[in-house]
């Protein structure tokens, strides 16, 4: 096998050389080897040559040329106009009114009654909210208690029983979350057309 | 109706650019233009050698970019896409001259003189503007010709790389080729070229 210094250049340390960055080897082997030497030396001289190739520009006319393949997309956004709606949309529009003017006398009424009538108001309020918060809360508490009787309850909860323990299942979930929001956007993006990627 | 604020367009990005032109600014597609006609016009016209015909793919270039610019995705370079779609237009008539090969003799299924006649390659009609003749000359010297005999894979590698001064990722984007044989196709076409060149010197 070849000593490390006496192997050639690589493609990479020759473009190291263009970067100005050679590494220590690939600057002590040119130093010994003459065939990497001149092709260093030709390599740098062709790169300077085709970076200093002249660019050319189109004919003057060229970018009226291509406005006018383009002009029916470069008009000036339109201001949006008056929309017009048929009989059936408008009809439409009348029944919502009255729904919604109906619905907003009442609940305005009623509250201007309560107003008016505290006490009845609440003698009548009263029941019905404890109704509503003991129904609640006994949802609550038999969520609570079907839970616990899970199999996988008593691991789960070993594994969140400290903050140390905890933080990263939560990571975990915050970047599953993360990511299937990205999937979920990339699914919704809409499909490039022919002149695309 | 108040008229759209006065743009600085040199201080902006491409990207930048490129969404005051989707909301319809026709100074953003001109500005895109300005940007990108003179490397796009230059890279087609090293691939195809031919000035009218360069300007003409450049202009198709730049027509399907500006038609599609709603498509573009800002999460990559405009150059990139731009460059994509000039190589793909320069690539692509290159492929449909091969198989268009016509010969100098007329066509082969003529079968009498007249038919002979009419099918002939005319050559010597084609008369040269001064500008072809400019650029005919200096796509003559000897770097111009050694670029022009290297595969259509390698010219635009090599042209991408060091006249348009695009980086190894962004040319394996622009070609849609894995980055390991944009670099195996620089180095091939850079070897290639200096062989050519050497033999051009001796």
């Amino acid at each position: 096998m070849k000593p490390h210094a006496e192997v050639h250049l690589s493609v990479d340390e020759l473009d190291d050389f263009h970067a100005g960055r050679a590494a220590v080897r690939a600057t002590s082997h040119i130093e010994t080897c003459a065939d990497c030497r001149a092709l260093v030396a030709d390599d740098i001289r062709l790169v300077a040559a085709l970076e200093n190739l002249r660019t050319w520009d189109p004919g003057i006319e060229f970018t009226t040329r291509v406005m006018e393949q383009v002009a029916p997309r470069t008009a000036p956004l339109a201001a949006p106009t008056a929309v017009a709606h048929s009989d059936r949309e408008r009809s439409a529009r009348r029944r919502v009114l009255v729904g919604g003017t109906l619905v907003g006398g009442l609940v305005t009424g009623a509250f201007a009654w309560a107003s008016i009538n505290p006490e009845l108001a609440l003698g009548l309020a009263e029941p019905a909210w404890r109704d509503l918060t003991g129904s609640l809360w006994i949802t609550v508490q038999a969520i609570s208690a079907n839970t616990m009787e899970q199999p996988w309850f008593s691991a789960v909860s070993d594994a969140v029983a400290t903050p140390a323990r905890a933080l990263p299942l939560m990571g975990a979930a915050a970047a599953l979350y993360t990511a299937a929001l990205f999937g979920l956007r990339r699914l919704l993006t809409r499909p490039a057309i022919d002149a695309s990627w | 109706m108040t008229s759209p604020t006065p743009v600085d367009w040199r201080m902006l990005t491409d990207q930048e650019v490129v969404r005051h032109a989707v909301i319809g600014r026709e100074a953003a597609y001109r500005e895109l233009i300005s940007r990108y006609q003179r490397p796009v016009y230059s890279l087609i016209f090293r691939m195809v050698r031919n000035r009218e015909l360069a300007e003409d793919l450049a202009q198709d270039t730049f027509v399907k970019v500006l038609n599609a610019i709603e498509s573009y995705r800002p999460e990559y370079k405009f150059s990139s896409w731009i460059f994509k779609i000039a190589n793909n237009a320069a690539i692509d008539h290159l492929r449909r001259r091969s198989l268009d090969t016509l010969s100098l003799d007329g066509s082969p299924h003529a079968e009498n003189s007249e038919a002979i006649e009419a099918t002939t390659l005319q050559v010597s009609d084609s008369a040269e503007s001064p500008l072809d003749e400019v650029a005919n000359r200096e796509l003559g010297t000897s770097i111009e010709t050694a670029i022009a005999s290297l595969r259509p894979e390698y010219r635009s590698c090599i042209l991408l790389r060091h006249v348009e001064g695009r980086s190894y990722e962004e040319i394996a984007e622009i070609l849609d080729l894995p980055l390991g044989t944009v670099k195996t196709y620089i180095h091939r076409a850079r070897n290639e070229l200096r062989i050519l060149l050497a033999d051009t010197r001796d």
